[in-house]
């Protein structure tokens, strides 16, 4: 067994713990944290496609607002338990992603393309949303009022129970990139990053590989739309977000295409800054975090192109593995 | 006579009105080391092209080991058993030379620890075990090179065409690329097809040679004789290293 | 409901609004083309030269369709600019620092806007153009019919300029990336910033036409941004004839899908129309290559 896979989770598990305490169990300050751990989540998932296939991919925005409508309207017009219904909303995402991603790998789209295209899911799921008056429409649908309730997942008034989900869903999708990063998978990904040409020549199936990466990673995503939902309260098309698209694969490239520490960590900190930002300036300067993000990430790009997870992961490996390649 | 591992029939590739491969055939004997030479331009990066799979040609086939392979993508071709190095290394920057060879251990191996034997062996074999933990953007052209042969050794396969390994190295280092796949043939029993157009290389390695000119084979046969060859003195007219 | 009346209207809209978007486009294709730069903020000048337009409008009482007289020269220098602070250290970086880099100018634009303008829409106070001419029962509105005219005069320009000089011609050998006799003696730096001064400058021209029947709020960025991506893809490298034809037939898309299914559905077929062209199309319509 790697040690890697006992002491990650471990360690920031136990750090993740500490935090509601630091916070005096602040139901807001949780709300906060919890958000900012889904993003990150995110932001670890995107990894997996970005940063192991190199696929700059921007449908983050789509595949959480899948989540979330599967999720919430589930809950809303049938009852359907979140239990199930944020496992669903990620598998319906990964769905929509491999009905999308076959074309899109198997016509050769890159780069670019890929990038717009993938903006472009997310901007014609909201419209779709906004004129599919049954389900979606420009009014909030909210989920039913239940009260304290563990089948439903509902929690009124307390916040703790979604931060600790949240982190949970982080931990398990950092464990899955290390999983990853280590085995056939992970070796492959990078390698069709690195060059497709040569990936395939190796004996890859690129396409298939792509569709794998794309698949792990929605599905993640789906399930962050998932925990969102029960936070929020209501669906709106206006959840389908661009926004979420761009900073998720800001803070992944600028936390280091592939580096499995470097993403998370900068996620935390720049989006705890933003919330921040936000909570202090919105009234006068309502997009000052996006600034900040923006100017971070041209910085980065411009002079670190390596992110900070370069010598984050250097470090990583020191505290945590012995010796190079360990078999798990 | 040992059967053929690679059969080329009539191959035929254009690109727009530009001719590249005109009807070639060949055979490739199980075990041999086969030289293909020609002036730039000749079509012979096109022909590996068309074997390995990244271009489909618009007539022929291509037959390994007994199964028509054209038309497949390149990979399961990779996975039937046929490796590659490319005329412009297409190296992986951000992966470590052993990570690198990795990746390609996976296509045979069964197991983690089957994946770790051949990465040292072929690291060993290659002679390159000392950059193991060097990455691929700190790599010279010749260690670039070698590092490609290994991945493509790494995939364990049973015919390896190499597409010009010795351009822009100095000589003391092509002795070492023409020692290595003499060894890669006889001790690892892996057919060889090597593209140079320089000829003096490929008498150093090769039985048997084909000369591509203008898409078209001019000649085949043993490589003293292509120097008395006609059509082989004149393609190569104007070409000063002979 | 299908009426050939309803039909010739819409086509009319269709292709008064798509020459309108070419010229939305045009810019974006002359810096991927001649300049091998990505830019992901095209959208977010055009949504910056609207808001330009607006304030001009504002403050000088100017009429937008006049704004340009101002915004352009402003706008070429804003292209200057861009480039010597931003597009010229990535030219020659791979896509995905050129996307990182550009989406980073994307959301500093689209969050400046934000600050100066605030998030509601804003269209212009008044226009001389406000006015529909009649052709039976066929409405023709000025502004967009005015629109089309600078748009077409613009494209003829551009393409003397185009075949016609030793820039021009300099600028269509680099976009087909010859080191061709064309470019001896041409200094490609400098040829990359006109072509930036150039394609941002033409995008004010495009912002003011545009608010003249459209409103204008932060978010407008990243529908032009696709909007003009999309046209692009459809043209693949084929000039700026391309353009025009790809920019009418989103025009049409974008009319048709407004009159017979929802209006904002329009960037749904739009973008589902973009997808599908990078499916099957990956070189574009009208593409040389
Ligand atoms: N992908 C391609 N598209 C168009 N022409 C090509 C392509 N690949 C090769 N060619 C042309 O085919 C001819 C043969 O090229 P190549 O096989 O690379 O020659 P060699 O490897 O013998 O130097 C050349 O004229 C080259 O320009
Ligand atoms: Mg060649």
């Amino acid at each position: 067994m790697d040690r890697r896979l006992i002491l990650t989770p471990l360690i920031s598990l136990g750090v993740l713990s500490l935090v509601p305490p630091l916070l005096g169990f602040n139901n807001y300050y949780l709300l906060l944290a919890s958000l900012i751990l889904l993003y990150t989540t995110m932001v670890s998932a995107w990894n997996i496609i970005g940063g192991f296939a190199g696929q700059v991919d921007l449908a983050a925005g789509a595949y959480h607002g899948i989540g979330i409508f599967v999720t919430g309207l589930l809950f809303i017009f049938y009852r359907v338990t979140p239990l199930i219904g944020i496992f669903l909303g990620g598998l319906v995402a990964a769905l929509l992603a491999v009905a999308i991603g076959y074309p899109t790998f198997r016509f050769g789209l890159r780069e670019v393309w890929y990038a717009l295209s993938s903006l472009a899911l997310v901007v014609i799921l909201y419209k779709l949303f906004l004129v599919w008056e049954s389900v979606g429409g420009t009014i909030e649908r909210y989920l039913p009022k239940v009260g304290f309730s563990w089948f439903y997942l509902m929690f009124p008034g307390n916040y703790l129970y979604y931060y600790l989900m949240s982190a949970l869903l982080l931990v398990a999708t950092i464990v899955v990139n290390i999983r990853i990063r280590y085995s056939k998978l992970g070796y492959y990904l990078l390698a069709i990053r690195e060059n497709e040409e040569a990936a395939e020549m190796l004996g890859i199936d690129v396409r298939r590989y792509k569709l794998y990466a794309l698949m792990i990673y929605s599905f993640i995503v789906g399930l962050t739309g998932g925990i969102f939902v029960l936070m929020l309260g209501y669906v709106h098309p206006v959840l389908f977000d661009s926004w979420i698209s761009i900073q998720t694969a800001i803070l992944g490239i600028v936390g280091g295409l592939g580096s499995i520490a470097g993403g998370p960590i900068i996620a935390v900190i720049l989006l705890a800054i933003a919330e921040y930002l936000r909570v202090r300036f919105g009234g006068y300067i309502p997009g000052l975090h996006q600034i900040l993000f923006a100017i971070i990430l041209m910085l980065i790009v411009l002079f670190k192109p390596g992110g900070i997870g370069e010598w984050l992961d250097s470090l990583w490996h020191r505290i945590t593995a012995r010796r190079g390649m360990e078999v798990a | 006579m040992p059967k053929p591992i690679l059969e080329v029939r009539g191959v035929t590739k254009r690109f727009g009105g530009l001719t590249a491969l005109n009807r070639v055939s060949f055979n490739v004997e199980e075990g041999a080391i086969i030289g293909i030479i020609g002036p730039n331009g000749a079509g012979k990066t096109t022909l590996f092209n068309v074997i390995t799979g990244f271009l489909k040609p618009e007539e022929g086939k291509v037959i390994y080991d007994g199964h028509t392979v054209t038309g497949l993508p390149p990979h399961r071709i990779a996975r039937m058993g046929v490796a590659r190095t490319f005329q412009i290394v297409k190296p992986f920057p951000e992966l470590t030379v052993e990570e690198a060879v990795r990746v390609g251990a996976y296509l045979k191996a069964e197991d983690e620890g089957e994946v770790n034997n051949i990465v040292d062996d072929v690291l060993e074999f290659v002679g390159i075990e000392h950059l193991r933990d060097r990455y691929g953007k700190e790599l010279n052209l010749i260690q670039l090179k070698l590092t490609e042969i290994a991945r493509a050794l790494a995939t364990r396969p049973r015919l390896l065409l190499v597409d010009e390994a010795v351009a822009g190295l100095t000589p003391g280092e092509i002795d070492n690329i023409i020692e290595m796949v003499h060894r890669i043939n006889r001790e690892r029993n892996i057919t060889v097809c090597l593209i140079e157009h320089i000829m003096r290389f490929i008498m150093r390695v090769s039985e048997r040679i084909i000369v591509l000119h203008h898409g078209e084979k001019i000649f085949e046969g043993k490589p003293e004789e292509a120097y008395e060859d006609e059509a082989v003195i004149k393609a190569y007219l104007g070409e000063r290293r002979i | 409901m299908l009426s050939p009346t309803l039909l010739l209207q819409n086509l009319i809209f269709g292709v008064l609004l798509g020459s309108i978007y070419a010229l939305a486009a045009i810019g974006l294709s002359l810096i991927f083309g001649v300049v091998n730069l990505t830019n992901f903020a095209h959208g977010d000048f055009i949504m910056l030269a609207m808001y330009i337009s607006y304030f001009l409008g504002v403050s000088l009482k100017l009429d937008p369709i006049l704004t340009p007289i101002i915004g352009f020269p402003v706008f070429f220098l804003l292209g200057i600019a861009v480039y010597l602070a931003i597009f010229h250290k990535i030219i020659r970086a791979p896509p995905l620092s050129q996307i990182a880099v550009t989406v980073g100018l994307l959301v500093l634009l689209r969050n400046f806007a934000l600050a100066v303008w605030h998030a509601e829409p804003k269209s212009i106070p008044r226009t001389l153009l406000g006015y529909s001419y009649r052709l039976g029962s066929i409405l023709i509105p000025a502004d967009r019919l005015t629109g089309m005219l600078i748009s077409i005069a613009t494209f003829l320009i551009l393409h003397l300029f185009l075949t016609k000089t030793k820039t021009g011609i300099a600028m269509r050998a680099l976009a087909d990336n010859l080191d061709s006799a064309a470019l001896m003696g041409v200094n490609v730096r400098n040829l990359n910033m006109l072509t930036c001064a150039l394609g941002i400058g033409i995008v004010a021209l495009a912002g003011g036409i545009l608010l003249t029947f459209q409103p204008v709020n932060p978010m407008t960025g990243l529908i032009y941004g696709l909007l003009t991506w999309s046209i692009v893809a459809m043209a693949g490298l084929g000039g700026v004839s391309g353009i025009l034809l790809s920019g009418i037939i989103f025009g049409l898309a974008d009319a048709f899908t407004a009159a017979f299914w929802d209006p904002r559905a329009r960037e749904i077929t739009i973008y589902i129309l973009f997808i599908l062209l990078l499916w099957f199309r990956p070189k574009g319509l009208f593409g040389r290559r």
